[in-house]
């Protein structure tokens, strides 16, 4: 009867790593399914990137544009002072003061371009190193979906084996599978209800519901009935 | 205390004076060709052909300057500042320091023996 019992309980033990397997499984699809979704979503940040590139190209144009503009008005204003410094006191002295004003206007203005494109520069060598990141990451998730697929494939051989096991190991119940099914769920409620008796005993419940228990806790083996 | 209007420039490292009475405008250094055999430049300033003298490498600009009634233009010249400045016997005081007036008809002078035609070459 034991000896039953133990085999009932090996095939309720396949069946139930067969059911984990199955949640595995689950997860397992749930994962690739996260990885591909990530995969895509680094590709649409990988082109968002590569779209501010061609904005940072258009706004250093601009820049260059403004740069000229600033350098002509620099040119400008000197030519002016040249012309001031041939006029006659004292509108000279006043066209050199404003030529002068515009100056200091143009050289500041040109400073605060320098500043510009040297931010700008620095976020493009930021940005290549955000590319270079998006790409490394892009090639870490691409080598988790493979482990992934071969954790699938790895998945089928276990449920291929386990299902081999399941009809090794029903021949020696002697049973349809659907009875050994239900006598492994007895045995284990059976050794359930064996722990309790022995945790009672032990609390020191009458022997007697021990002794009145004593051929159900044989047949389910000598471990049974103990709590240790 | 008398004062002199002009450019401040750099030469070559050295900083120089242009009266404003000597240079004529600055513009933005144009496309320059060669004269054949000789070390100056042509080049057009508001539509009139300049010949140019080189002072030092290229800089972004070309001072344009009228020696002896020609318009002369003086590249390798770089523009620091336009003012009047105090007088001195040889430039200018900036800041304290002397600054003497660049001898641009020295240079253009200098040039005259490799513009004089030689024998056998026509004039």
């Amino acid at each position: 009867m034991t000896e039953r019992l133990d085999q009932a309980s090996l095939l309720e033990a396949i069946e139930r790593a067969g059911r984990i397997i199955e949640q595995a499984d689950s997860a397992l699809a749930a994962a690739r399914g996260g990885a591909a979704r990530g995969q895509t979503q680094l590709e649409a940040v990988s082109d968002a990137a590569r779209g501010f590139s061609g904005r940072g190209r258009e706004v250093r144009a601009s820049l260059q544009l403004v740069y000229e503009a600033l350098e002509r008005a620099k040119l400008s204003s000197l030519n002016a002072g040249l012309e001031a410094g041939r006029l006659s006191e004292p509108a000279g002295k006043i066209v050199m003061q404003l030529a002068g004003d515009l100056r200091a206007l143009i050289a500041g203005g040109l400073e605060a371009l320098e500043a510009h494109a040297t931010l700008l520069s620095d976020s493009d060598r930021e940005r290549e190193r955000w590319l270079d990141g998006v790409v490394t990451t892009r090639e870490t998730l691409a080598g988790i979906i493979a482990d992934l697929g071969v954790l699938s494939r790895h998945r089928q051989e276990m449920l291929g084996a386990l299902s081999s096991l399941e009809h090794a190991v029903a021949p020696l119940l002697g049973a349809d599978p659907q009875t050994a099914r239900r006598l492994a769920e007895l045995s284990e409620q059976a050794k359930a209800l064996a722990a309790t008796v022995g945790a009672l005993t032990k609390q020191g419940v009458d022997e007697r519901v021990r002794q009145a228990l004593a051929p159900l806790l044989d047949a389910l083996g000598p471990r049974s009935g103990s709590d240790s | 205390m008398s004062e002199r209007a002009g450019l401040l420039v750099r030469a070559g490292g050295e900083l120089g004076f242009v009266p404003a009475t000597t240079a004529r405008s600055i513009v933005p250094l144009p496309p320059m060709s060669p004269v054949g055999n000789t070390p100056l430049l042509m080049t057009l300033v508001s539509g009139r052909v300049v010949p140019v003298v080189a002072l030092g490498s290229p800089t972004s600009v070309l001072v344009v300057c009228e020696l002896d009634e020609e318009q002369i233009g003086f590249s390798g010249l770089e523009v620091n500042a336009v003012g009047s400045f105090e007088a001195t016997e040889r430039g200018v005081l900036v800041e304290g320091r002397a600054v003497p007036e660049l001898d641009l008809l020295g240079a253009l002078r200098s040039m005259e023996p490799a513009l004089e035609p030689q024998l056998g070459e026509a004039p």
